[in-house]
């Protein structure tokens, strides 16, 4: 499952400094937080540091609406990325993938909603986690992925 | 079945026509008084439901004596997602605040979807996803609110 993920969900490495999306411009796409670290910002301030894998831009794809924060790469950061075109690529082709991607997706907004009906702001991702060098071995890369995608 | 009903809504224009012939057959319709309760948190529940023509208030609990937070969901919104997707717990109270018609899919056809039509699944998957951005935006937008009022 993992193996066939990372075919169509071909992981990249960004460099520290880019932004992976701009709050309240358009956005739509998921992305999936294998190593590294990444800034969650709104307005001036910094919500949130997600230091381990963990979706993030999941309302946006969830709704093609304006991204709800800015996210900031602090390292260099490997991660998975998909768009909607890219989702329903997936759901033509391999629908068993895209239903273990979009239940994800789904469970991560119902844990978010939860989360911010109670006021709780600051569970967006904090705790500690080792970096690990950008080009880490595929073996590597699939147990992140297999964490991100809640089989580990 | 409520055929004819879910191409009115937005919140279903990702699945096509045939899906949407899938899921209508799977919903039956549900009335309920104007004051007629749906929901009530801290209970275990089964089911899915889409407003067809209604209104309903959604209400936490704070304390015994207050609402953390209150909503009104219209025509073509969906509740009761969460429990669905999780341990069946009810996280909200829902009232209907009109006399109103609501669409129910019970989870024994949510589950049963899932193995005869995985494509349709995955579509009323990304639906749930659309509905529970739409709610966590919401709820971010009361929160942002309430801060905005506290006194300094």
């Amino acid at each position: 499952m993992t193996d066939e993920l990372l075919q169509y969900l071909p992981t990249s490495m960004l460099p520290a400094g880019t932004a992976l999306a701009t709050e309240g411009e358009p956005h739509g796409v998921l992305t999936g937080l294998l190593f590294g670290m990444i800034s969650i910002r709104a307005g001036e301030s910094e919500l949130a540091r997600l230091d381990q894998p963990g979706w993030l831009g999941e309302i946006g794809f969830a709704d093609a609406g304006p991204a709800t924060a800015t996210l900031l790469c602090v390292t260099d950061c490997h991660v998975v990325q998909i768009d909607r075109d890219g989702f329903n690529e997936l759901v033509a082709t391999h629908p068993h993938m895209a239903d273990t991607l979009i239940s994800q997706v789904a469970s991560t907004l119902s844990e978010r909603l939860v989360e911010a009906t109670k006021g709780t702001v600051e569970s967006l991702g904090a705790g500690r986690f080792t970096l690990r060098s950008a080009h880490a071995k595929r073996p590597m890369l699939r147990r992140a992925l297999a964490r991100l995608m809640g089989a580990q | 079945m409520i055929q004819g009903q879910l191409r009115r809504f937005e919140l279903f224009d990702q699945v096509d026509d045939a899906g949407v012939r899938v899921l209508e057959r799977l919903f039956t319709t549900r009335r309920v008084r104007a004051g007629g309760a749906i929901i009530k948190e801290g209970k275990r529940g089964d089911e899915l439901y889409l407003v067809l023509d209604g209104n309903v208030e959604v209400r936490k609990r704070k304390s015994a004596s207050e609402w953390s937070v209150r909503r009104h969901l219209i025509d073509g919104q969906l509740f009761g997602v969460i429990a669905l997707l999780g341990d069946g717990l009810r996280t909200a109270t829902c009232t209907a605040t009109d006399r109103t018609l609501l669409g129910v899919l019970s989870k024994a056809d949510f589950e049963a979807l899932r193995a005869d039509e995985p494509a349709v699944y995955v579509r009323l998957m990304q639906v749930l996803a659309h509905q529970l951005a739409k709610d966590n935006r919401a709820v971010r937008d009361l929160l942002d609110g309430a801060m905005a009022h506290s006194p300094a």
